[in-house]
């Protein structure tokens, strides 16, 4: 058969996609398909309960059996990614992976029986992810957009805190406050049932108040919880919100659901509710947790959020299909990193201006690099941030930016993201990369290319900085045979560029196989 | 009001006992002067397999937890004796009755030229033949027992016929007789002494031995020719009585096992051990020889009660041979052949149709073909991605299984849910299994514990622009044979909710998944039970005088004791409830202050009725479920069962009309009385039969739709039914 005779002209087929979730009592997956308009339909929707949080939280380690349970339920999801014929698959695990001393074993096993490359997440970057979900599910259709709302998503190992104000992440930040960790401290204790609920709830108070010097809680007027218990309670007490993917739970309502839950068992739960028994053994710590919040709020109902961490992942594989990008989060990314800066003092109108010219010559050869609008991201957050290592010491501060930047977090940025930035900035001067860096050469090949394609323009932006060429605004840039010619307007004397190029054009000839030239306009 | 105690147990029916009520409505379909006589007949069969069924199963079971000496009582307060008791009395009368109606149906058919002629009625020529063939085409096969010189003694097996007979050494005997006679081998014996002997009588034999004769059919019976020949079987003996007999034994079905785990949860493993496979029940021709009625009486253990004296034919399950042999057309009653459904005329495209819209499905006045081309052509669909799949029951040679293998074999992923538990299938549902691994589908046997009870399908397909998933959901199973007799309802849809519920189902059922909750349906054994109890108490609460609620449910058993006090409640709060419950009822109607609002009607006619409709008005927001499970306890706790709205407001209505015409029915239809007997519907105005009623409609859906389409394009063919 001839395929191409039958179907002459196909119109834009959707994708599928899969987002994959190592979490803490549980590994998921949703498989969805993506249409081009960034419409994402979900097909299929897994859960299985593994208790890796146990075991990291007791013992700093996943134990042997749970990493097999794991490998062999990644096994199954696998067949389930062929079956449907998935090439766009992310992979994330989170604080029970995170936290373990074998996690690399683990990934390494993951990776062999399954092909999966597991990504490890920080918590900025799930509650990034979770934030994005919930704001495209809401659209413009809810308060959350208007009033200061905190979002709350209580989880196994943690409990992530996320503070909106019109729609923004103002902040967030994460508790060790998770529902394994409290069920740990109930199934341990000597004291009655009662009591020990009562010493949990007294407990989350106490870790609650702590919060208060960081987050304005007293603003909040909309207390969104995302998070598979708070699902629960919405299932069975809550009713319908305006928008489809929320449901309004209120406060009375959720305080007898959760008395009358306290009274049972885990088992009786099971049986009861029809939850797995993982789920039915933390429902109550984290029920306790919301219920703090609830209180502590002051607030007579909480919204709960039907969508997940795994629907921001979906949402970000959207975006690569479709080509669109995040607006918005690209434009959190770029204020976290400015405030970065700003925080290590570093001059922000060079920053800007490096940042700016960078950018300009990333557009101008995209056709010679190749690369696509998230190294472009990278690119901007590295050049905003090159010099923050000056904040330490002027000498070599090209490594103390590396450092710096490294060990920062920077809001929606994975940690692998964050060493490129890092060692793009550390290249900004002084000697390009060299098998003798170890850091660098610890990267993959196709890494240390990205960061020596992007450094190369950070370094020629910045030897233009230096000079006259501050404002972008005022050059252009031509395509001469082999040499890259950047006109500035009313400036005749470069001695000062020339120098600073002849210091830092090296890598960029070596990379792109162009000398630059500089010619008034 | 408040003050009846809805647990008490004389507002319930005995289970065993609603069932016999069911099975004697079978019976009178075969007593009734109205139906052809090939079709009476096939009634009075389908009585005996019932009841073969049941002994195996239920009686056993009853027997075991007798043995164990459990006095648990059932929610209508019997113990498992009274119950034995009542259900053998119960028999005795219907097994008489029945064997009456099959003595009259065989003296009407001597008017039609076939006669089946007892022992006593052949005539000199028949005998002559019967002696030849005999002894050259029966003798040969035969293997006959002494049993009172064997130890252990042989386990006889079930469902099979018997004749014993008592024989006696005959004078003057030779010495080369003495060798061949049963006595032989243990050694001096008392030569008067008479002995009983069993002959098994070959199944793979014709039961009906054809005579020769000019005019009409002539047939004699199998164990009557075997039984007037014993003597032949021992040389030098003399036969001095004979009888056939049948037995009937526990099908030793595990704890596990839904159809009996309710009665056998409270009895000892040690008690089940020692009673597997016993006998339960033993048929045999009236008025036995003495000496071997209490010979196999002991030999069995058995008591009077496991006696059951049949007059004419034992074992009239042989009679569907009769029934369904071709010719005697006048005798049977006219085809109703299954018609191109309503909602896929005029339809080339079945993948397109889906898109557009659901199709439902109501065999088998409408064809099941459609079913069978959605999966032959996913089969060869190159597009086609996945096939998953439940099999319960269905047909060995079935063009479902066949259709799956040649997917598999076409490289699709294929995943097929095969349930083994079925009951008596076991056998055939191995074959066909391992047929399917073969070919290299991934084959499940279920989850532990658990039936895999529901019907569903689903097969993904990558379009041009996007994957598609189809649907297909039933109350009926997969089977292409029993789509021709049982009555059930099916939805195709590509429902994009309904679709992503029906994979989370298979991820369930795969272990790839745990639930995760449900947007449409509703999964037993987890939370169907809660969900009929809400969806009543929804109707109460949404009841006011002006505009009482209104349930309508059509289901082959009721007997969920919480679901029935739901309706007791329902009533109490003047919830009309009308319920048309083809087989058990335990619902007892028409009491004051706790039934009164319940009507219950049963019917019974040539298609078995087995779809599973759920009805509730819902202050105007009528909604309508169909399932896969019954109102029983055994679907609610122990299977995985679906239940799926219908959501196209056409459709719903369609099911609503169709489930008043059943409760319109005055010929079939018989109404429960509070007594737990049932009375036919007294017939007022126009004379409505349901079933035809049906069957009339798909025709003429169908004759409709040829005259809008002729004037524009000839209607294809339909594809064959």
């Amino acid at each position: 058969m001839q395929p191409n005779e039958t179907t002459p002209e196909k119109p834009p087929a959707a994708e599928t996609v899969a987002a994959v979730d190592i979490g803490t009592n549980a590994l998921r997956m949703v498989i969805a398909q993506v249409f081009p308009d960034g419409t994402i339909e979900p097909l299929e929707r897994l859960q299985r309960a593994v208790r890796l949080g146990q075991d990291t939280f007791r013992r700093g380690r996943l134990g042997g059996q749970s990493m097999t349970a794991a490998v062999a339920i990644l096994r199954d999801y696998r067949q389930l990614l062929n079956l449907y014929r998935v090439e766009r698959v992310r992979a994330v695990a989170t604080s029970a992976v995170r936290e373990a001393g074998n996690a690399d074993t683990f990934l390494d096993r993951i990776f062999i029986a399954t092909g999966l490359n597991v990504e490890i997440i920080g918590t900025s970057e799930e509650c990034r992810l979770t934030v994005s979900a919930l704001l495209q599910a809401v659209g413009s259709a809810m308060e959350v957009k208007r009033d200061a709302t905190l979002v709350v998503d209580v989880g196994g190992g943690s409990t992530l805190l996320t503070l909106l104000q019109e729609g923004e992440i103002v902040t967030s930040l994460s508790l060790r406050l998770g529902a394994i960790r409290l069920q740990e401290v109930l199934a341990t204790s000597e004291e009655s049932p009662q009591r020990s609920v009562e010493l949990l709830r007294r407990n989350t108070a106490k870790i609650l108040s702590t919060v208060q010097t960081s987050l304005p809680l007293e603003r909040v007027t909309t207390f969104v919880a995302a998070g598979g218990d708070a699902r629960f309670a919405a299932h069975h007490v809550g009713r319908p919100a305006a928008v489809a993917d929320l449901a309004v739970v209120d406060a009375e309502s959720f305080d007898r659901l959760l008395r009358r839950c306290e009274r049972q068992a885990p088992e009786e739960l099971v049986k009861r509710y029809g939850l797995p028994f993982a789920e039915a053994e933390t429902l109550v710590p984290a029920l306790i947790v919301y219920q703090t919040f609830l209180r502590k709020l002051g607030l007579k109902e909480m919204v709960v959020s039907h969508v997940s961490m795994r629907d921001g992942l979906l949402l970000e594989m959207a975006y690569e299909v479709t080509g669109q990008h995040d607006e918005a989060l690209v434009e959190g990314i770029v204020h976290s990193a400015m405030a970065l800066g700003e925080k290590y003092r570093a001059d922000a109108e060079h920053a800007r201006n490096v940042a700016d010219l960078a950018l300009r010559l990333f557009d101008f050869l995209r056709a010679d690099h190749g690369l696509g609008k998230r190294q472009r991201l990278l690119l901007h957050v590295a050049a905003l941030l090159h010099e923050v290592g000056a904040f330490v010491s002027a000498r070599a501060h090209h490594k103390h930016s590396h450092y710096l930047i490294a060990n920062s977090e920077i809001f929606g940025l994975n940690r692998d993201e964050i060493e490129i930035v890092a060692q793009i900035a550390r290249y900004h001067r002084r000697s390009p990369p060299k098998p003798s860096h170890a850091e660098y050469m610890a990267l993959s090949r196709g890494t240390r290319v990205t960061i020596s394609k992007l450094a190369a323009l950070l370094r020629v932006a910045d030897a233009l900085v230096r000079g006259h060429a501050k404002e972008v605004r005022h050059i252009s840039i031509e395509r001469q045979e082999d040499d890259l010619v950047v006109f500035v307007a009313g400036v005749a004397d470069f001695l000062l560029e020339q120098r600073a190029l002849a210091l830092k054009a090296d890598l960029f000839e070596d990379v792109y196989g162009m000398r630059v030239r500089l010619e008034e306009a | 009001m408040a003050a009846v105690n809805l647990k008490s147990p004389e507002l319930y029916i005995n289970r065993e006992l609603s069932w016999l009520e069911f099975n004697d409505r079978v019976l009178r379909e075969g007593l009734s002067p109205d139906l052809p006589l090939l079709e009476r007949l096939k009634f009075l069969t389908i009585v005996s397999s019932n009841l073969d069924e049941f002994f195996m199963v239920r009686v056993a079971a009853l027997k075991q937890q007798r043995s164990a000496r459990v006095r648990r009582r059932d929610p209508s307060g019997m113990t498992p004796v009274a119950q034995l008791t009542a259900i053998s009395q119960r028999v005795h009368r219907m097994t008489a009755e029945q064997t009456e109606g099959i003595a009259a149906i065989f003296a009407a058919l001597r008017e039609h030229g076939l006669f089946v002629h007892g022992r006593s009625e052949w005539d000199e020529t028949q005998r002559r033949f019967l002696r030849a063939h005999f002894s050259r085409s029966i003798n040969p096969l035969l293997t006959p027992l002494a049993v009172e010189d064997l130890d252990p003694l042989p386990v006889l097996p079930g469902l099979q016929l018997h004749v014993a007979a008592v024989v006696r050494r005959a004078a003057g005997g030779t010495a080369e007789a003495r060798a061949a006679a049963p006595a032989a081998g243990t050694g001096e014996a008392d030569p008067a002494a008479e002995r009983i002997v069993v002959v098994p009588v070959p199944t793979h034999l014709a039961r009906f031995v054809a005579l020769p004769d000019d005019e009409g059919l002539h047939f004699a019976l199998l164990e009557d020719v075997i039984a007037e020949h014993v003597a032949a079987l021992f040389p030098g003996y003399e036969t001095l009585a004979t009888a056939v007999f049948r037995l009937t034994r526990d099908a030793d079905v595990a704890i596990a096992d839904d159809d009996a785990s309710d009665l056998l949860q409270v009895v000892e493993q040690a008690v089940i051990a020692r009673r597997r496979r016993a006998v339960v029940r033993m048929s045999i021709s009236a008025r036995p020889d003495r000496r071997i009625r209490r010979h196999l009486m002991q030999w069995f253990q058995l008591e009077n009660d496991d006696v059951y004296e049949v007059e004419g034919i034992l074992d009239a399950t042989a009679l569907a041979w009769l029934a369904a042999r071709p010719g005697f057309e006048q005798l049977k009653s006219t085809d109703w052949p299954p018609q191109p459904p309503r909602d896929l005329l005029g339809s080339d495209d079945l993948w397109q149709t889906l898109r557009e819209g659901d199709v439902l499905l109501f065999h088998p006045y409408e064809s099941f073909q459609p079913v069978v081309d959605l999966l032959t052509e996913a089969a060869e669909d190159p597009d086609v991605l996945t096939i998953k799949q439940t099999l319960y029951r269905t047909s060995g040679d079935s063009p479902v299984v066949r259709a799956l293998e040649r997917a598999a074999e076409n490289g699709k992923e294929v995943t097929v849910l095969v349930e083994l538990k079925a009951r008596f299938d076991e056998a055939r549902n191995v074959g066909w299994a391992r047929r399917l691994e073969d070919a290299g589908c991934h084959v499940l046997y279920g989850i532990a514990g658990l039936k895999t009870h529901a019907k569903a399908l689903l097969i993904v397909r990558r379009e041009a622009d996007r994957l598609h998933r189809y649907v297909h959901l039933a109350t009926g199973n997969y089977n292409d044979r029993t789509a021709r007799l049982y009555s059930d309802l099916g939805l195709m849809t590509c429902d994009r909710d309904l679709a992503a519920d029906v994979a989370a189902f298979f991820n369930l059922l795969t272990g790839y998944s745990e639930s995760v909750g449900w947007s449409r349906i509703t999964v037993a054994p987890t939370g169907l039970r809660q969900r009929f109890v809400d969806l009543i108490e929804r109707e109460i609460q949404a009841s006011t005088p002006d505009r009482p609620g209104l349930i309508l449910a059509k289901t082959n058993s009721l007997q969920d004791v919480e679901v029935i006090r739901a309706l007791y409640r329902a009533s109490q709060a003047g919830v009309t409830v009308r319920l048309n419950v083809r087989g058990i009822c335990c619902l007892r109607p028409g009491v004051k202050g706790v039934s009164e609002n319940v009507d219950v009607i049963s019917i019974v006619d040539r298609f078995l009725e087995h779809a599973r409709v759920f009805y509730f008005r819902n202050g105007g927001h009528e909604e309508v479920y169909l399932s896969s499970a019954d109102w029983m306890r055994r679907n609610l706790s122990r299977r995985l069962e679906i239940l799926f709205p219908i959501v196209v407001p056409a459709q719903r209505r369609r099911l609503v009309e169709i489930l008043n015409t059943y409760f319109a029915d005055n010929v079939k239809a018989r109404r429960l009385a509070s007594d737990g007997t049932y009375h036919p519907v007294t017939g007022k105005g126009r004379r409505v039969r349901a079933q035809e009623k049906l069957y009339r409609e798909a025709v003429e859906a169908v004759r409709l739709a040829e005259q809008n389409i002729e004037r524009f394009r000839p209607l294809a063919r339909p594809r064959n039914p």
